[in-house]
């Protein structure tokens, strides 16, 4: 068992080494400097703040989403039950870049025209970013809700409902509760995956300045214009500021659980 | 006050069939069954948790059969209490604005537990307060999944004297689930016996004691002297063979095969025969000291099972190995009817 322990281990020193040799042959190329100057820059701010909101956004629409299509596939049974789980699975497999095409061909045909007619402009617009984020996350975020959903007694929501609850109260009062921390684990993978998220959103939003422009689209066009500065920058803040943020919240989150 | 009428629900591959009872209001009901008899679905069910088909639950003349738990007036404690882990043992019992009720946590003797969490308790602190969030909501009717199954041998008969004092302080109409019939016999005013998803008796203690309607209920009760017999009809009672060997006298009439038992205590042992009826001289096989009880099994061409006191059996003086006579009164043999279901060992035939 000692030398299965010892080869497990020297895995995962190798694996850590790929990782950290990554992330910093980054941080090494640039100097305080270029990231106080990128750091300062319009199109940093812009992306920064755009990216911030519309991650905040499509996270918020997706646990709406979430929530109830968790608690309907774990804990009811029906015919076709498998099927509607593959097909919500299907953006986890599918390119992201496919995905985006996809939606790009449906909303710039009949489909678009219609919402259009509404006033709402999902192809290379802000509201197309969150489109974009909303679809690729939405399955991450729900299939963690889904796991801790259908590890909860139905017991529980029994003894709720003879203690005078109703079905409502029982999923507020002890179903959320008692699956907090799959939500939040939700939460963070759908975060974590919408603030990188870029395929769809080339696809959908496309890439434009000021407009559609997160951080994965300010690297990107950073790139194609040949201003590594400001890419190789974008990206190392990018990296510290999700890590700041991921930190603050999953403390955030500790301190609250009490039992 | 709950009247049962042909209940029948089907769960996976178990059902529980034609189930018909009625509990009287202030009445302690127990049903005892082997695990897997259908105790707890016939709980869960009078409950609210399950939707039913088929038969009817009434509960103070009203019909509950299919209404939402919330509406029933039940309160349920369940075996594994379900104190839910995430709220304080205060919340746990006010869940659904409930105010707190200073009577209930006075009697249960919770109130230092009210700010700590389920997680943090002992299993009695736990039953003490799923007993707490089920009274403290003036229940019509209370139910009570095996409630001292997670407890030790030594706390079972404290619990006993409490459900009985809370029983009686707040005038509860009770229906207790257990497989132990000593519990039964302590706590019930009367008991349902059941098995495979049906009831097969329903009397008070006494009844089911000392007269078992079947071989099953016989043997749940502790009568480990049961027998195939060929009775036949006397004037006064009926002689029952055993063995073509083995003649036993009772009051009781049965004709042609049934089942003989006989309560172990109630099999007299001594030195000597004294021509009575029923007398059987044997040799004891086994001797089984169990505190105030010693348990013999004496061979007189079947195996038959005596208890008697210690101080009787420090006055008799007998060994294994040792002949003996043994006695057994005419109203102690109780006839059971011949199910043809069953083969020897009480197993049903496919």
């Amino acid at each position: 068992m000692r030398k299965f322990d010892s080869i497990a281990q020297i895995f995962l020193i190798v694996f850590v080494i790929i990782v950290v040799s990554g992330v910093s042959s980054l941080f090494l190329r640039v100097n305080p400097y270029i990231l106080l100057k990128t750091f300062k820059s319009k199109e940093f701010l812009f992306s920064l703040k755009f990216s911030l909101l519309t991650s905040s956004i499509s996270l918020l629409i997706s646990l709406l989403f979430s929530i109830p299509i968790a608690y309907v596939l774990s804990k009811n049974d029906f015919l076709g039950k498998e099927i509607i789980k593959d097909i919500m699975d299907i953006p986890i497999f599918l390119p992201p870049l496919v995905l985006g095409l996809a939606y790009l061909i449906l909303f710039g045909g009949k489909v678009g025209s219609l919402f259009e007619k509404i006033g709402i402009q999902f192809l290379f617009s802000p509201l197309g970013v969150v489109f974009a984020q909303f679809i690729v996350i939405t399955p991450y975020v729900e299939r963690n809700i889904e796991v801790v959903f259908s590890k909860i007694s139905k017991r529980y929501e029994f003894i709720g409902k003879s203690m005078g609850l109703s079905d409502f109260e029982v999923f507020k009062k002890i179903i959320i509760p008692l699956a907090k921390d799959g939500i939040f684990t939700g939460l963070i993978t759908g975060w974590s995956r919408a603030i990188a998220e870029f395929g769809a959103t080339l696809m959908i939003a496309g890439a434009t300045k000021m407009r559609t422009e997160t951080f994965p689209i300010a690297i990107f066009l950073g790139i194609a214009s040949g201003d590594m500065d400001f890419a190789v920058s974008t990206g190392v803040l990018m990296i510290i500021i999700s890590f700041l943020i991921l930190f603050m919240v999953r403390g955030a989150f500790e301190r609250n659980v009490s039992y | 006050m709950l009247v049962i009428e042909n209940l029948s629900i089907k769960f996976g591959n178990f059902s529980l069939k034609d189930i018909n009872l009625s509990v009287q209001k202030g009445e302690y009901f127990t049903v005892l069954g082997t695990t897997g008899s259908g105790k707890t679905l016939l709980l869960e069910t009078i409950a609210g948790r399950y939707r039913v088909s088929n038969g009817k639950i009434i509960l103070n003349n009203t019909e509950i059969t299919n209404i939402h738990p919330k509406d029933r007036g039940i309160g349920y404690v369940p075996q594994d209490y379900l104190l839910l882990p995430h709220l304080t043992v205060y919340e746990n019992i006010t869940l659904g604005k409930v105010q707190l009720d200073e009577e209930v946590i006075e009697f249960l003797n919770i109130k230092h537990l009210l700010n700590r969490h389920p997680s943090t308790l002992s299993q009695g602190e736990k039953q003490r307060v799923a007993l707490a969030r089920a009274l403290i909501r003036n229940p019509k009717l209370l139910l009570l999944d095996e409630p001292t199954s997670s407890l030790d041998a030594s706390i079972k008969r404290v619990v006993w004297k409490n459900l009985d004092r809370i029983k009686k302080k707040f005038l509860l109409t009770v229906i207790h689930v257990t497989h132990d019939f000593e519990e039964a016999l302590f706590l019930s005013d009367r008991i349902a016996v059941m098995k495979n998803g049906t009831i097969e008796q329903i009397g008070t203690p006494k009844e089911i004691f000392t007269f078992p309607r079947s071989k099953f209920v016989a043997e749940l009760t502790g009568i480990e002297n049961i027998f195939e017999g060929v009775g036949i009809l006397n004037k006064k009672g009926s002689f029952v063979s055993i063995n073509q060997e083995l003649n036993f006298f009772t009051y009781e009439k049965a004709e042609g095969k049934v089942y003989l038992s006989i309560r172990p205590e109630n099999v007299v042992l001594k030195k000597y025969k004294e021509n009575k009826i029923n007398e059987f001289e044997g040799t004891v096989v086994k001797i089984l000291e169990k505190g105030f009880f010693v348990r013999f099994d004496i061979d007189i061409g079947v195996n038959i099972v005596s208890l008697m006191s210690a101080k009787d059996f420090e006055e008799l003086n007998l060994r294994a190995g040792d002949s003996v006579t043994l006695e057994i009164e005419p109203k102690n043999i109780h006839l059971i009817p011949y199910d043809k279901n069953l083969n020897k060992e009480g197993v049903e035939n496919d």
